[in-house]
């Protein structure tokens, strides 16, 4: 027996009660509690929806350990992913990427230390670290990834955050807390171009893990 | 009706069994399935099904596909074609185990 639009809701309420349940697994979890209650009321259960919303998460899933015991291989499988990704990029195209690496990294540390160049440096990587996001958003639409979405865009949202992390904590962060000559406009262009060359990496490592997550996953 | 410890090793035998013998199928039906064939003496429990039908994904073995049904999102897993060859390799081993493991109870009974 279908479960009505309004006990649908209540399962989706109560599901999201639980904060870690994020990305995929909620949908597949969402569909797995209401998939459970249909073929109870098809047994000719009567009870109240709250009640078979609680015996499901209780004692099918196992409560918050149990989904806990879902959550965090996956979460981690996720990393992983994206780690094995990371190193692929790293390691294709390794002598191409290895000489244009070279010839950069050779430039900046003859290029004499100018102020205007570490602005330009700067401002390049924080530029590059929205890149992720903004393809997130190029794929699936700016109000769907950051605000009503499936949480699973939310979540590959967040994974676009670190090298936005990277560029903020490499810029105003030392600005403000470090003395004169360690302020981020005094660093060796060197370093820009090794973090602008990491990030790139990262970020193409992470576009390519995005295109074949939404390959499958049109939701 | 229990969870049986025992299946640990043999989850994800069982599920590419399964899927080997239909075509996709999502979670809930897994366990179904599971149940009615051992007519509910093993239940799957659901914190071990979805890692291991993650893991088995992960690893290529599995792919998935997303369809819209009664208004909610469901997630089919099917066999790949590695999957599908990786099958009858783990059947065996599975087999092959059980028998050394008769083997060994049958020796402790024969001591006794």
């Amino acid at each position: 027996m279908k479960l009505t639009d309004q006990e649908m809701s209540l399962v989706n309420a109560r599901l999201k009660k639980y904060r870690n349940v994020y990305g995929d697994i909620f949908e597949e979890i969402y569909d797995h509690i209401v998939s459970t209650i249909e073929t109870k009321r098809e047994g000719g259960d009567k009870r109240q929806i709250s009640v078979l919303i609680k015996e499901v998460l209780d004692v099918d899933f196992g409560g918050q350990k149990g989904l806990m015991m879902i959550l965090l291989p996956r979460a981690s499988l996720i990393r992983s992913i994206l780690w094995d990704e990371f190193v692929a990029e790293i390691k294709k195209d390794k002598l191409t990427k290895l000489l244009c690496s070279s010839l950069i990294l050779g430039v900046s540390l003859i290029v004499p230390q100018s102020s205007v160049l570490n602005i330009i440096l700067f401002v390049s990587c924080f530029i590059i670290s929205f890149l992720p996001l903004a393809y997130l958003c190029y794929l699936k639409g700016i109000k769907q990834v950051l605000f009503t979405g499936p949480i699973a865009l939310r979540y590959m949202g967040g994974f676009a955050l670190p090298p936005m992390n990277i560029a903020v904590v490499a810029g105003f962060t030392i600005k403000r807390f470090c003395a004169d000559n360690l302020q981020p406009i005094n660093f060796p262009a060197f370093l820009y171009c090794l973090l602008l060359l990491c990030m790139l990496l990262y970020e193409v490592s992470f576009i390519k893990f995005c295109n074949q997550k939404f390959k499958i996953e049109h939701a | 009706m229990s969870a049986n410890p025992l299946l640990k090793g043999t989850l994800q035998t069982i599920i590419l069994k399964l899927l080997e013998n239909k075509e996709q199928m999502y979670g809930y039906e897994i366990t179904q399935k599971v149940k009615e064939i051992t007519a509910g003496e093993i239940k799957l429990t659901e914190g071990a099904l979805y890692p291991a039908l993650h893991k088995l994904e992960a690893e290529g073995l599995l792919e998935t596909n997303i369809e819209i049904v009664d208004n909610r999102v469901r997630k089919y897993y099917r066999l790949t074609e590695e999957g599908g060859n990786e099958v009858s390799i783990k059947v065996n081993q599975t087999e092959a185990f059980i028998e050394q493991l008769q083997s060994l109870l049958n020796l402790k009974i024969a001591m006794k």
